[in-house]
């Protein structure tokens, strides 16, 4: 893995380079690379000696891989796929496209830029014209592709099928749709442009149990038709475990653990990852009431110590109350985290 | 009226709108302190069967059978009732916990109000608001604020607060901990568990998350095109017989250590 820019590594407030997990990094394609480097979000108008709204190493992707941004409302999963789209300037670091930092490209890199990387959002409502047929949506999605002139009626048809739409649907207007058949319009009208790189934010949100199910069906399978890259924000681990082979896990701002989806939701290091895969409901498992904070967590509580230190069971003073680093986990190269307690707690049960 | 009544009973409810029956229940209730999980998809009748207790039909909806609660007829009662126990003795906590509350009110000012226009005299008020902070563990600081001040989970709790200071006898939850996150839902879901206990309120859980719902509930309804399909404790999961059901529960993550990830 290429290393941190120098100035940017004296801005970032981790103050040192991390350990980047080693062992995922294997795709071929450096052309459509979309990599985030020593990333630091910080929105105008807030304290500046407030903790930034994201601090993020390392993000690599590209296409074939696919990586989960998993962590509750605030812990910046939606700003870090704001920065990966260019639509807001990070305050230091830099997201680069194909090697060129996003705000540098020009011309036809920058057009490539905006045809091989395509968000979906998670309001699906707002994402469509409610004015346009979702024929006339996928088929500008083509023009704003560079596909102009050819059949486009062609192209509709070929791409409502690969979404699992029917025919008919391209004359009818948003509104005159179900939730989940907007959702595969807008995933149709995103692939009309041609895209490498999917950025999923909570793409099944608001949907039913079902309808859901089939969504993320579809985009397993538009991934590995097409060998595309995805970013998935998500708090629906769910979802992260079906499509993600790496998940990094975010809280207020930083990264608290990353590593390969199954064994970090097997065997999580960081307690708030063993609290969010514990909250996840299941069937056939009894409810498991979250775990309060240890007696002595409001005693531990500092600006500059651990985070999650006022919600965590394992909080104790003065461990948790000093800097807390990114961590490699023995024995998992694709694992680190960020717990001074995480060697002596060892591998923690996600379900008691 | 004994205690082994139901609390609230629906009996050959049947709701319709411009001919067309949209709930076809031949019974449903949910005994004092229990828990009773609705679980259906969109269109499966859940909001509409909630509004029928409550009152709350669109005008051109006709409404046909029984619904009790506490021994009181609902259907077609006149409105001087249904206000008595709209909100007061039933509870309503929403998806949408923010837009429950009034924007331009403090929290606590939006609870004393509702608790004014309930009669619940002045310095009784006073105990009942805090002990309900207490039941629901919400800081006493988070009354001062307003609703955009406030986080999602916050609010839900603030409603929470409201149902318990009016000794609400049930709480209709509409979806209550849908637009939380999973954290935040787990501690909102543990709260209705220790509300059974502490205060004996009975929960009728509305929701389309069958695994939350088999996690709360005593019993679970299955609600399809308008009519219960299936019944039964948390075990109709493990062993489902209408095709709905199975459906919902095939649809459910599996986070356990045989579920597929890609490689």
């Amino acid at each position: 893995m290429s290393g941190v820019r120098g100035d940017a590594l004296r801005r970032s407030p981790a103050g040192g380079s991390t350990p980047s997990p080693a062992g995922l990094d294997r795709s071929p394609d450096e052309g459509l690379r979309l990599v985030a480097r020593a990333l630091l979000v910080r929105y105008p108008g807030t304290d500046p000696a407030a903790h930034p709204a994201l601090a993020l190493d390392d993000l690599q992707l590209a296409p074939g891989r696919s990586v989960a941004l998993v962590g509750e409302s605030g812990s910046g999963k939606t700003t870090a796929l704001r920065a990966l789209l260019g639509v807001i300037r990070p305050s230091a670091g830099t997201v680069e496209y194909g090697g060129t930092a996003l705000d540098r490209l020009r011309g036809a890199a920058a057009r490539d830029f905006r045809r091989a990387v395509q968000p979906i959002q998670q309001d699906v409502d707002g994402a469509l014209d409610p004015r346009q047929s979702i024929g006339a949506a996928i088929a500008e999605g083509q023009r704003a592709g560079g596909g102009a002139g050819r059949d486009t009626a062609g192209v509709v048809e070929r791409l409502l099928d690969e979404v699992g739409l029917p025919l008919s649907l391209a004359r009818r207007h948003p509104h005159e749709v179900s939730g989940g058949q907007r959702q595969r319009a807008v995933i149709a009208r995103a692939l009309a442009v041609g895209p490498r790189l999917l950025l999923l934010d909570e793409p099944t949100s608001g949907l039913d149990a079902t309808v859901q199910v089939r969504i993320l069906e579809l985009i397993e399978r538009l991934r590995a038709q097409r060998g595309l890259g995805l970013l998935l924000v998500s708090h629906n681990l769910g979802a992260v475990a079906r499509l993600c082979e790496e998940t990094i896990v975010l809280y207020r701002g930083e990264v608290v653990e990353r590593g390969r989806t199954r064994a970090l939701l097997d065997a999580p290091r960081h307690p708030y990852t063993a609290a969010l895969r514990r909250s996840v409901p299941e069937i056939g498992v009894p409810f498991r009431a979250p775990l309060g904070p240890s007696p002595g967590a409001a005693s531990v509580v500092s600006r500059d110590g651990c985070r999650f230190a006022a919600r965590c069971p394992h909080a104790v003073a003065p461990l948790c109350g000093s800097p807390q680093e990114l961590v490699p986990v023995v024995n998992d190269a694709a694992r680190v985290v960020r717990c001074v307690r995480a060697p002596e707690l060892g591998a923690l049960d996600p379900l008691t | 009226m004994t205690d082994d009544a139901p609390l609230l009973s629906l009996r050959d409810l049947v709701i319709e709108i411009r001919g067309r029956r949209l709930v076809d229940v031949a019974e449903l209730s949910v005994a004092r302190g229990q828990i009773v999980g609705l679980v259906g998809e969109s269109g499966a009748g859940k909001s509409l069967l909630l509004s029928s207790i409550l009152g709350l039909l669109p005008a051109d909806a006709t409404v046909r059978g029984s619904i009790t609660f506490d021994g009181l007829e609902l259907r077609g009662a006149p409105d001087r009732l249904l206000r008595s126990v709209r909100g007061h003795r039933i509870a309503v906590v929403l998806q949408a916990a923010r837009a429950a509350l009034t924007p331009t009110l403090r929290s606590g000012t939006w609870i004393e109000r509702a608790l004014v226009l309930h009669h619940v005299p002045a310095p009784e008020r006073r105990t009942r608001i805090a002990h309900a902070l207490d039941a629901v563990r919400l800081d006493p600081a988070l009354l001062r604020r307003y609703p955009h001040q406030l986080s999602g989970g916050e609010a839900q709790r603030v409603a929470i607060a409201l149902a318990v200071a009016l000794r609400a006898q049930l709480i209709l939850a509409d979806e209550a901990t849908s637009a939380l996150d999973v954290t935040v839902q787990a501690e909102v879901a543990e709260l209705f568990r220790e509300l059974r206990q502490t205060e004996g309120t009975a929960v009728l859980l509305v929701s389309h998350d069958l695994a939350l719902v088999a996690g709360l509930a005593d019993r679970i309804d299955i609600i399809a095109d308008g009519s219960i399909v299936e019944r039964g404790g948390p075990g109709v999961l493990t062993n489902p017989q209408h095709r709905v059901t199975r459906e919902l529960v095939t649809a459910n993550p599996t986070l356990g250590r045989d579920a597929e990830t890609p490689r």
